[in-house]
């Protein structure tokens, strides 16, 4: 029995049925959306032209001017040296490499300190190789403002310092701070309640001006930014930069 | 005359007579700035290509600009610049640009040394003669101004505790940096107009773009301010070289941080 229709016939139909409706009308939806918004843009043209020309003069114009500088360099010709020149080159040559050398010899050979202050890190040297390096804590940049407008700033100097004295067996002789930051009355200039024993760790180092490499009891805080101006260090690192440094070694801190 | 300025101001009111103004002011301002910027290097050029050179000098002077020669004259000045800035006592930075190194200095020890990853430089440095690159830049630079999102010193006020049950409430994390929360941006404008601009690049982030982007703005508006008010008076603005240095954040930090006011910068030029 012949079917009623052919259906692939109305597959067919319904296909281009489905085009029409839905890529078509997309098609015409796409082709007003176009229109009229090419029509905006013309309409915006001098709002759109003026917003452009004032990103070009905030922005652009810095980077033309580069453009314009890379236009102007012509890379020359890698030509060799010539023979009546190579002796005046040679000249050149051997100036540079003393000059080279000449700065080289700045490194000293002898055992310093560098002390990243940022970081809170420490960089032992001996004999121009780093042998040391681990954690610190440096200065807090607290400014303590204290009565009778007295006021201290715990940084630690940056700069070049160089190892004034040795000591094991540290004895702190606390200074004003440490009482007015804990809310405590000043005492007199030698009272028993200045002195601490062993917050300092085994070796201390001092830098002058009351700066000191030294240990700590609080060890959790080494890496960070909290002490009051000195360099506290970890035991092993205290006592391996103590046995390296003699007086007069250098101690960078920057 | 006064019905014309009627007729102007009357066009001016319309929102459109005042798009249109604005638009040709604006027109005015760009072809005047494009102008005057693109002649800003080439006098920057001039003025340093004909900068005396010492008389020590005329020896090199006999040499043909072969790159290798180049090269040697550009090292020998980088290294007697940083020969004279180890004469002082204080830290200085001191960038080699051909060895793609960076590093902090004092009195010639390098204590914090960068290998520079990433960098941009102008193709300005090339066209400088190299009599001029050996007179002015074996001489170390001066930071003249910098401008940066980090602080240098970023100190906070405490104030002493009134007793010790006080401290005691008020003990609490008083240590930490907030400085460190902030992301570094750094330029630093030489004596030799030569501007040193640092771009973080462990972090890319929501935080780094709005950084960068508000950091971009503030050097732009300053550009802008310099290059409009020296084209409004008919004068060629001052060029400036800018070297873009990549680097993580924690060194770019630990740089800023390291180096004085008015520090001292030996650059090797490429």
């Amino acid at each position: 029995m012949k079917p009623l229709f052919n259906i692939n016939a109305a597959k067919i139909i319904l296909h281009k049925l489905q085009n029409y409706l839905v890529y078509g009308r997309i098609k015409e939806l796409a082709a007003i959306f176009l229109r009229q918004a090419i029509d905006s843009i013309w309409r915006a043209r001098k709002a759109i032209l003026l917003i452009g020309l004032c990103f070009y003069v905030f922005f652009g114009v810095q980077n033309l001017q580069e453009l314009f500088v890379k236009l102007m360099y012509k890379p020359g010709n890698k030509q060799p040296v010539e023979n009546q020149e190579l002796n005046e080159y040679q000249l050149l040559l051997k100036e540079t490499e003393r000059t080279r050398t000449k700065f080289s010899s700045l490194v000293p050979r002898s055992a310093y300190l560098v002390i990243n202050s940022t970081e809170n890190e420490f960089f032992l040297y001996k004999n121009r190789e780093l042998i040391r390096t681990g954690k610190c804590s440096t200065g807090s940049y607290i400014n303590l403002k204290g009565e009778n407008n007295k006021e201290w700033v715990f940084k630690t100097p940056k700069g070049m310092h160089r190892v004034r004295g040795k000591v094991t067996d540290p004895v702190w002789k606390k200074p004003d701070w440490a009482f007015v930051e804990e809310g405590l009355p000043i005492p007199s200039l030698n009272h028993a309640s200045r002195y601490e024993y062993g917050v300092l760790g085994d070796y201390a180092l001092s830098l002058g001006d009351g700066y000191m490499l030294h240990g700590t009891l609080y060890k959790r805080f080494i890496g960070l930014p909290v002490t009051h101006g000195c360099i506290r260090l970890g035991d092993n690192d205290l006592e391996a930069i103590f046995k390296s440094l003699s007086i007069g070694s250098k101690v960078i801190i920057y | 005359m006064k019905g014309s300025l009627r007729s102007i101001t009357e066009w001016l009111v319309k929102p459109r007579g005042i798009l249109e103004f604005s638009l040709a002011v604006v027109i005015i301002i760009s072809v005047n700035l494009t102008v005057f910027a693109l002649l800003s290097p080439v006098k920057a050029l001039k003025q340093v290509n004909n900068m005396p050179t010492e008389n020590t000098l005329q020896q090199t002077s006999r040499f043909a600009p072969t790159p290798e020669i180049s090269r040697l004259i550009r090292e020998k000045a980088f290294y007697e610049s940083r020969l004279k800035m180890a004469k002082t006592d204080s830290l200085v930075l001191s960038v080699n640009l051909p060895d793609s190194i960076l590093s902090v200095e004092i009195m010639g020890i390098p204590i914090h040394t960068i290998p520079l990853n990433k960098f941009e430089t102008p193709d300005f440095f090339r066209l400088i003669d190299n009599k001029i690159v050996q007179t002015r830049f074996s001489e170390p630079q001066q930071i003249l101004n910098a401008h940066a999102t980090t602080l240098k010193e970023p100190i906070r006020v405490v104030h002493a505790p009134k007793d010790t049950n006080e401290y005691n409430t008020t003990v609490a994390d008083n240590n930490y940096d907030t400085a460190r929360l902030r992301l570094s941006f750094v330029e630093y404008e030489t004596n030799e107009k030569i501007r040193l601009l640092f771009i973080p690049i462990d972090e890319r982030s929501l935080r780094h773009w709005r950084t960068d982007f508000a950091f971009n703005i503030k050097l732009s508006w300053r550009s802008f301010k310099q290059n409009l008010k020296a084209s409004l008076q008919f004068k060629v603005p001052e060029y400036y070289p800018i070297v873009k240095i990549y680097l993580p954040h924690s060194d770019i930090e630990s740089i800023h941080r390291a180096l004085p006011e008015n520090a001292l910068v030996s650059i090797h030029l490429n």
